[in-house]
């Protein structure tokens, strides 16, 4: 973790890093306060949506324009970040987010897995009408809008993925795909490990279908 | 076919997606009520099904064995629902000395302040 907030220090010093340290029992939380990054540390295990909100949540409090989000096992590598936000910079999308299959996965992306981002890629495209390659990707990066978006209560506390794409999308608000490099993350339990898949499909298409369904009888999501 | 479980069936289908699209159940807690709704659905539609719930749970008539699997799914809501309860009740309690480490924090830099002046 140090070696992360260090490194995104390094390439660009303009930004500043929260680490959103979510219930861990290790020295995370030290080592990134060390490398220089600003520390939340949630008292217990929330899930990996509602730290995501806790650190929208800072971000909007302490006024910052642009937030560029990515996971802290290392699968999103830190010279990515200069990328996505030199396109949102642009001004002409709200959501920039980074896409392995329109760059590089630099490690074998397990079957089923790759099946499951295929799935949600063809449905979310066909909801949306757009081609979208990577709709489960948590490397994103986004404006004040989005970020506001981000702390209704529909987000999700536990995947935020192709569910809040959709929502995204029928809120009117525009995004991109930027293509990145991905790393495979350090071996050890994923969220996605165990019968967790099975909830993830079932959660994530519930979701989407929900929705969907909100959408067409008109209750278009608002941005506020 | 047995129309008034069936129709049971789809009205609590209906119910829990409604629940869900309110955000009064959270998508965690819908899937055990999806999967009833289901099971309830299929065993409506499938006499063979309900034939072979009976054998399964050592059962004279099919009905018995429907409504044994009933309040065994029952059963495993509840489990579910009391280990969820518990650790919800874990959660307040880690909360609560949180925050009460965060109040003396506030009144110690406070004092501190105050004494500076």
């Amino acid at each position: 973790m140090a070696a992360l907030v260090a490194r995104v220090l390094a390439l660009n010093s303009s930004v500043d890093v929260l680490v959103v340290d979510d219930g861990s029992t290790d020295e995370t939380a030290d080592a990134a306060r060390a490398a220089g990054a600003h520390v939340v540390s949630l008292p217990f295990n929330l899930g990996y949506g509602a730290a995501l909100q806790t650190g929208y949540r800072f971000a909007l409090d302490n006024g910052y324009e642009r937030v560029v989000q990515m996971d802290g096992d290392g699968q999103h590598p830190p010279d990515e970040v200069n990328a996505l936000l030199t396109r949102l910079d642009e001004g002409d999308v709200d959501l920039v987010i980074g896409s392995r299959f329109l760059g590089r996965a630099d490690y074998v992306i397990p079957l089923a897995r790759r099946l499951g981002i295929g799935l949600f890629a063809r449905l979310t495209g066909a909801l949306t009408r757009r081609t979208i390659t990577d709709p489960t990707s948590g490397l994103q990066a986004m404006n004040k809008e989005v970020l506001r978006f981000y702390l209704r209560d529909f987000y999700p506390y536990d995947y935020p993925d192709a569910d809040m794409l959709l929502r995204v999308h029928y809120a009117g608000l525009r995004f991109t795909e930027v293509p990145v490099v991905m790393r495979g993350g350090p071996p050890g339990r994923s969220m996605h490990s165990g019968l967790r898949p099975i909830y993830y499909v079932y959660k994530l298409l519930l979701s989407m279908s929900l929705a969907w369904v909100g959408q067409r009888r008109g209750g278009r999501d608002s941005r506020r | 076919m047995q129309p008034l479980p069936l129709a049971l069936a789809i009205l609590l289908l209906a119910i829990v997606l409604e629940l869900v699209r309110r955000r009064r159940l959270r998508e965690e807690f819908s899937w055990l009520w999806v999967l009833g709704a289901t099971a309830m659905f299929l065993l409506a539609l499938w006499p063979t099904g309900r034939e072979q719930v009976a054998r399964l749970l050592d059962s004279s008539n099919q009905g018995t064995g429907v409504l044994l699997l009933a309040i065994l799914f029952l059963c495993g809501v509840v489990l579910h629902l009391s280990t969820r309860v518990s650790t919800l009740a874990n959660q307040s309690r880690v909360l609560a000395q949180h925050v009460a480490r965060l109040e003396k924090r506030a009144d110690d830099l406070e004092t501190a302040a105050g004494a500076e002046q």
